[in-house]
């Protein structure tokens, strides 16, 4: 080994024995300027605060879409503009047509809501409704309706007007039914109408308070398990248009180990940094069982399209899960894991789960139904939690801090 | 892999577990290539937030955290000093290698760490990186020559030049004691 090269290894040995300051006062500067598990829980909040408010504006322009194109609104002045412009007049009234226009052929129609027509109309002028005389600009004020000309000789008339006039008598066919909806019309009801009905449901949830992990802050359904489940509902029909809606449902048989809540409490890092060995109970859960009683209101848009909303009760009805203790050396490493009890058992009312998983959570219910036929129906629902589960020792590292549910459902009517 | 994954979930204990135990080299790599205290403390403390914040891409397979975390106190160095503007790179050729100077190893075991250290720090900053990188890292001059954007060449004179000023610097601190 030649001196230069001792020489450089006694700088490496040397100089990798230097004074080092204490750790503390660095610590104390970098603390600050670190996030708090709490900065990226209130980013997750507020994206799926976003997401809710979008979620709505969609739901209300969808259901101002679904109102506005319904099939069950009455006939407007638009509409009938439209008829009696693009439906031409059977030859065989044209002169029963062009002798009651000829009977008025130059007198300005006073144009009330129902006979406005813009597409003929040119500009307006002050007219007195009463005598259709045009009057002055400067009368306007005393005057009780402005008015337009017509200055194409054929005003449209609505068709019930023309139908009224003494002169078409018995001239024109009767009305035809308007139909301005592409919906295909439901087949006739076999059943007499209820006000009660009952139907049964088959559900597939995805929650997203499961599987949120750290590589998925915020998941929104991502990478969530799926549980499928029947349920029950009874509607009592309070007017034609809307209904009550009763349910009752035990969801979640799903098997969550996979999903976060075999986490140990409390939590580990507190023998790591009293830097000895320590024990903790560790509970793990495997199947969460909630009966879901929802109550809600429902709004039948059309014939096949209901809107509902309100409130869900979910009750835990059985944890299943097993006590082990867990062994941490003083660098808080899992030494060895000892099950207290040989299987996976009811613990739902055990003292050591207590804190872990909310025996009561309480939703807000959006659903909307579309009805296939006379029985069958499909819906789909979303549900948002009341109850604050980001303190709930099972999902401490979950970054979660409501349950929240999609639920799309197939159901079939009884009665 | 415990320590990892409670830093991961923004565990406050976890987080200062980690810089607990990585301080020290942290503070050891930091201070061979910057000259003042404070700017030390100052960039163990970003290189550790670049820890913090990059946790999650840490792979266990391509190395010990603590090597990576070494990596990255060591660029956040270099980084430091570019940013200061004193690091400028050096791209004119460099000069004939100069002879180097015989120093006796007895020279070496007479100086303390600080007194070995001082001398460190008292040469000119792209010539100490390239020491550092060189000598305390182990790195070849062909990774020194693509991390600071120089020739191998221009790398292996700056070693050079590194232990020439060196070995005169001691001879100059033991005709002191001497004397």
């Amino acid at each position: 080994m030649s001196p230069k090269d001792t020489q450089e290894d006694f700088f490496h040995h040397k100089l990798s024995e230097t004074a080092v300051p204490d750790w503390r006062e660095g610590w104390q500067r970098l603390e600050p300027r670190l996030p708090h598990a709490d900065d990226s829980l209130r980013r997750s909040q507020r994206r799926r605060r976003i997401v809710l408010w979008a979620a709505a504006a969609v739901g209300l322009l969808l259901m101002g879409g679904l109102w506005a194109l319904g099939p069950s609104r009455k006939p407007t002045p638009s509409h009938l503009g439209r008829i009696s412009s693009t439906r031409p007049v059977p030859a065989d009234q044209d002169t029963a047509i062009t002798a009651f226009i000829q009977k008025f052929p130059t007198s300005p129609i006073a144009l009330t809501q129902e006979t406005l027509s813009p597409a003929e109309t040119q500009s307006p002028v002050s007219v007195n409704t009463d005598t259709g005389a045009e009057v002055s600009s400067r009368a306007l004020p005393l005057l009780s309706g402005l008015a337009y000309r017509v200055e194409k000789p054929s005003p449209v008339i609505p068709p019930s007007r023309l139908r009224d006039d003494p002169l078409l008598s018995g001239v024109l066919s009767p009305p035809m039914p308007v139909v301005a909806s592409d919906e295909p019309p439901l087949p006739p009801s076999t059943s007499t109408p209820h006000p009660w009905h009952f139907a049964l449901r088959l559900n597939a949830n995805g929650a997203s308070s499961f599987g949120a992990g750290p590589a998925n802050a915020n998941p929104l359904f991502k990478g969530t398990p799926v549980d499928i489940y029947p349920s029950a509902y009874v509607a009592k029909s309070l007017s034609g248009k809307v209904s009550l809606q009763l349910g009752l449902a035990v969801a979640s048989p799903v098997d969550v180990r996979k999903e976060g809540l075999n986490r140990s409490v409390p939590n580990p890092m507190r023998a790591m940094a009293t830097g000895v060995s320590a024990s903790q109970d560790s509970i793990n859960f495997s199947r969460l069982y909630y009966a879901d009683i929802p109550l809600t209101l429902q709004y039948h848009l059309s014939d096949r399209f209901t809107i509902g909303s309100g409130l869900q009760i979910s009750v835990l009805e059985k944890a299943i899960g097993r006590k082990q203790q867990l062994d941490y050396n003083a660098d808080g490493l899992l030494q060895q894991a000892v099950p207290e009890q040989p299987q996976f058992e009811n613990i739902a009312h055990d003292q050591a789960a207590s804190g872990m998983i909310n025996p009561v959570d309480l939703r807000m219910v959006w659903g909307l139904h579309y009805r296939l036929g006379e029985h069958w129906n499909l819906s789909v629902q979303y549900q948002y939690g009341f109850t604050d589960i980001s303190g709930n020792r099972a999902f401490l590292h979950h970054h979660v801090n409501r349950n929240q549910v999609f639920q799309t459902s197939i159901g079939f009517r009884l009665k | 892999m415990a320590l990892i994954e409670a830093c991961l979930r923004h565990d406050r204990m976890a987080q200062e577990r980690l810089y607990q135990r990585y301080f020290e080299e942290a503070y050891r790599t930091c201070n061979r290539y910057l000259s003042q205290h404070a700017d030390v403390v100052a960039v163990v403390n970003d290189g550790f937030f670049k820890v913090f914040q990059k946790l999650d891409t840490y792979q266990a397979a391509l190395g010990s955290l603590g090597g990576w975390i070494h990596r990255i106190m060591m660029h956040c160095a270099i980084d430091h000093l570019r940013k200061e503007s004193r690091f400028g790179l050096v791209t004119s050729p460099p000069e004939a290698h100069a002879e180097v100077l015989s120093v006796p190893n007895e020279v070496f075991a007479d100086l303390a760490v600080e007194e070995l250290l001082l001398l460190v720090k008292s040469l000119p900053v792209t010539t100490r990186v390239v020491f550092n990188m060189s000598i305390m890292e182990g790195y070849s001059h062909r990774e020194i020559a693509g991390a600071l954007g120089m020739t191998e060449s221009t790398s292996r004179w700056h070693l050079t030049e590194a232990r020439k000023r060196l070995q005169a610097l001691m001879t100059r601190q033991e005709k002191i004691v001497s004397a």
